[in-house]
C-alpha cells in the first residue's frame, strides 16, 4: 500500500508535558483518515508537526518518501495543502484577492483556475466583500479553496467543522467527500465530533494522551462493531441456561433484562427461551457506534 | 523565494498603510523645501538631502520602518497565514529573508522617493550641492545602510515577537533607547578639554584664556562613546544629518570630515548580519500559532 504520510515514533514535549508519546500511524494514498481523540489529546499538536509548524522532539514522519529533516521535505509540501486550527486569511482582502495571493505564493503563472475554485466551495457570488465580514461557515468554505489552490494530493483539515452551523456541516462533508472521490485527494481530519467523522472517515486513528491507540480502516471498524440484542422476558428461571444456549456473550441488566452480544435471530433466541420455558416479552436489536466503540478503547470513559 | 517576494509586493501595495506612508515621505522632502524658502538662513541642499538618513536626534526613518514592519508583517502572525506559506513547503529561513528584503526595498523605495523630489522640488530652491561627489557619495550609500540596518532590527523583532502590538512598542522602546543613548554619548565625545574662563586686570580689563576642563572624560571613555556613536544606527543617522550646513552656520558636531565613513559602514553590514542571524535562527525554532 502507498502511504502518502508515515510517522514512526514521534515524540513532542514541552517541558515536563508530554504532549505525544511514540506516535507511530499510516495515512494511504486516498484515504479520508479521521483522527479522532478529545481535547488535548494530541491531535492539533500531531497535525502541527505534519504541517512543518513545529518540530518534533523525538521520532520521525515523511510525506510522500520525504523525512522531515530532509531537504525533499519542502518539494513533498508542495503536494500539501491545509487548515490548521483555524482558516487562516487576511480579513481586509476579498476571497479572489486571498486566493490571488495565495495563487502568488504558488508560484501559478495564471489566476484563471480562481473562480472555478471558488465555484467549488460555493464562493463564486460573493463579489468584493471583505473576508472579515463572512460568516464562520465562509471563511471555513474559502480555506478549503486556499488550501485546494496548490491542486494537492493531501489535504490537512484540523476540527474543519468546529463552530458550523448544520447547513454549514453538510457543505464540508459534500465538499470532502467530492474532492475525495473526484480528484483522488487524501484527507487527513482531526475532530472530536465522531458522528460527523463516521460519515467521512475510510481509516481511522485514535489518539489519546498523545498516544495512537488504534488504527483501523472503515470495514474493519464495521466488522468490530459489536451487534447487540436488548430483551426483557417474563421469567427469570433458567434464563441463565438458555443465554449459555446461545455461545453469545451476555450481560444482565435486571432479572429479567439483559444483551446478548453477536448476531443470532430473534426467531432463533426465541425458540431457545420457549425451550426453556421463557417467554420473550420485548427485544430489539442495536448497533455499537464510533462513540462507544471510542469509549470502550478508553476505557469506558473513566479518563473523563 | 521569487513567489514569496512576488505574493509580499503584492499584499503590500494593495495595503492602504503603505500608500499612507508614500505620502507621508513624498510630502517630507516637499515640506522642508518650503519652510527653508521662506527662512532667511536656509539649509543647503546637502543638508536636505542628508535629512533623507536621520533628523538630527528625531529617528523618524526608524520610527517609520517600525511602523510598516509591525503593521505589514504581523498580520501574517494575527491572521494565522503564516502558516499557509509553511504547509505549502516555504521554508522559514526563506520567509525571513523574503520579509527582510520586502522592508529594505520598501525603506529604500521611500528614500528614492523622497530624492526625486528632493531634485524636483528641492534643488531649485536651495541651489547646488557644495559638497564633492565622494562626501554626497557616503551620505547616500551610509544613509541607506542606516535604512537597511533599521529594517534588519525591526524585522528581528516582528519575527521573534510575533506580535503586531507588542513588536511596535518593543521597536519605539529601542528606538528611543537607542536615540537617548547616543544624544548621551554625544554629550560626552563633546565635552572640550578646556574652556574658557574670564578675568580682570587690575585696570578693569576683561581677559579670557583657555584652561584645562577638569571634567573632561578620559581619551578612552571619548573614543568609546564615538565608537558607539558610529555603530548604532540612531548615531549614525544623527551623524549623517549633521554634517551639512546652513548658509553661514555650521549645523552639528559634525563637519564632513569627521565622519568616520567606511567604518560606519562596516559596522552597519556587520549588525544587519548579526541580527538576521539571530532572527533566523529564533524563527526557525519558533513554533508558529
Amino acid at each position: 500500500m502507498e502511504y502518502c504520510l508515515t510517522v514512526d515514533s514521534l515524540s513532542k514535549k514541552y517541558r515536563k508535558f508530554v504532549a505525544l508519546n511514540d506516535v507511530t500511524m499510516r495515512v494511504p494514498q486516498g484515504a479520508i483518515y479521521g483522527l479522532i481523540g478529545k481535547n488535548g489529546a494530541g491531535k492539533t499538536t500531531l497535525i502541527r508537526i505534519i504541517c512543518g509548524l513545529q518540530s518534533p522532539t523525538a521520532g520521525t514522519y515523511s510525506i510522500y518518501d520525504a523525512t522531515y529533516s530532509s531537504k525533499e521535505i519542502y518539494k513533498s509540501r508542495r503536494r500539501m495543502g491545509g487548515i490548521i486550527e483555524s482558516p487562516a486569511l487576511y480579513g481586509n482582502m476579498s476571497a479572489k484577492e486571498n486566493l490571488k495571493h495565495q495563487f502568488l505564493l504558488l508560484g501559478k503563472p495564471s489566476f484563471d483556475e480562481i473562480d472555478k475554485l471558488l465555484e467549488s466551495v460555493d464562493l463564486k457570488d460573493v463579489g468584493k466583500k471583505p473576508v472579515r465580514n463572512f460568516s464562520l461557515g465562509m471563511r471555513q468554505r474559502l480555506a478549503i479553496a486556499m488550501a485546494l489552490a496548490s491542486d494537492p494530493d493531501f489535504v490537512v483539515l484540523d476540527e474543519p467543522i468546529n463552530g458550523l452551523d448544520p447547513q454549514g456541516i453538510v457543505e464540508i462533508r459534500e465538499i470532502i467527500l467530492k474532492l475525495n472521490k473526484e480528484r483522488n485527494i487524501t484527507f487527513l481530519i482531526s475532530s472530536h465530533i465522531l458522528d460527523e467523522l463516521s460519515k467521512l472517515a475510510t481509516h481511522y486513528g485514535f489518539i489519546d494522551k498523545g498516544k495512537i491507540l488504534k488504527e483501523i480502516t472503515k470495514d474493519q471498524l464495521e466488522e468490530n462493531l459489536k451487534k447487540r440484542i436488548v430483551f426483557k422476558v417474563d421469567t427469570e428461571e433458567e434464563l441463565c441456561s438458555a443465554l449459555d444456549e446461545t455461545n453469545l456473550q451476555y450481560k444482565l441488566t435486571s432479572p429479567t433484562e439483559g444483551e446478548l452480544y453477536g448476531e443470532i435471530s430473534i426467531s432463533a433466541l426465541s425458540d431457545i427461551l420457549k425451550s426453556r420455558g421463557i417467554t420473550l416479552i420485548k427485544v430489539s436489536q442495536k448497533d455499537e457506534t464510533l462513540e462507544s466503540y471510542y469509549i470502550n478503547l478508553l476505557g469506558g470513559g473513566k479518563d473523563d | 523565494m521569487i513567489k514569496l517576494l512576488r505574493a509580499n509586493f503584492a499584499r503590500v501595495i494593495k495595503s492602504a498603510t503603505f500608500w499612507i506612508f508614500i505620502a507621508l515621505y513624498a510630502l517630507y522632502p516637499i515640506m522642508v523645501a518650503i519652510i527653508e524658502s521662506e527662512s532667511f538662513e536656509r539649509i543647503s541642499s546637502d543638508k536636505m538631502l542628508s535629512l533623507n538618513y536621520g533628523v538630527e536626534w528625531f529617528p523618524l526613518q526608524g520610527i517609520l520602518i517600525a511602523l510598516i514592519c509591525s503593521i505589514i508583517f504581523s498580520a501574517d502572525f494575527h491572521n494565522g497565514t503564516l502558516k499557509n506559506k509553511i504547509i505549502i513547503g516555504q521554508s522559514k529561513t526563506n520567509i525571513y529573508v523574503a520579509n527582510l528584503l520586502t522592508m529594505m526595498i520598501i525603506s529604500l523605495a521611500l528614500s528614492v522617493i523622497y530624492i526625486l523630489i528632493f531634485f524636483a522640488v528641492g534643488m531649485p530652491i536651495l541651489g547646488k550641492f557644495k559638497y564633492s561627489a565622494s562626501t554626497l557619495i557616503w551620505i547616500i550609500v551610509n544613509g541607506s545602510l542606516v535604512l537597511t540596518t533599521y529594517s534588519s532590527i525591526m524585522m528581528l523583532i516582528v519575527m521573534t515577537s510575533k506580535n503586531a502590538f507588542a513588536s511596535l512598542i518593543i521597536s519605539l522602546l529601542v528606538l528611543t533607547a537607542s536615540a537617548l543613548l547616543c544624544y548621551f554619548m554625544d554629550y560626552i565625545v563633546s565635552i572640550p578639554e578646556y574652556i574658557p574662563i574670564s578675568y580682570e586686570n587690575e585696570l578693569g580689563e576683561i581677559f579670557w584664556k583657555q584652561i584645562p576642563n577638569e571634567d573632561v572624560p578620559s581619551k578612552a571613555v571619548k573614543s568609546f562613546c564615538r565608537l558607539l556613536t558610529d555603530i548604532l544606527p540612531s548615531g549614525q543617522s544623527f551623524q549623517i544629518s549633521s554634517i551639512g550646513y546652513t548658509h553661514g552656520w555650521i549645523m552639528g558636531i559634525y563637519s564632513r570630515n569627521d565622519i568616520h565613513n567606511w567604518q560606519m559602514a562596516l559596522y552597519s553590514l556587520v549588525i544587519i548580519g548579526a541580527t538576521t542571524g539571530t532572527g533566523m535562527a529564533i524563527f526557525k525554532k519558533a513554533n508558529i500559532k
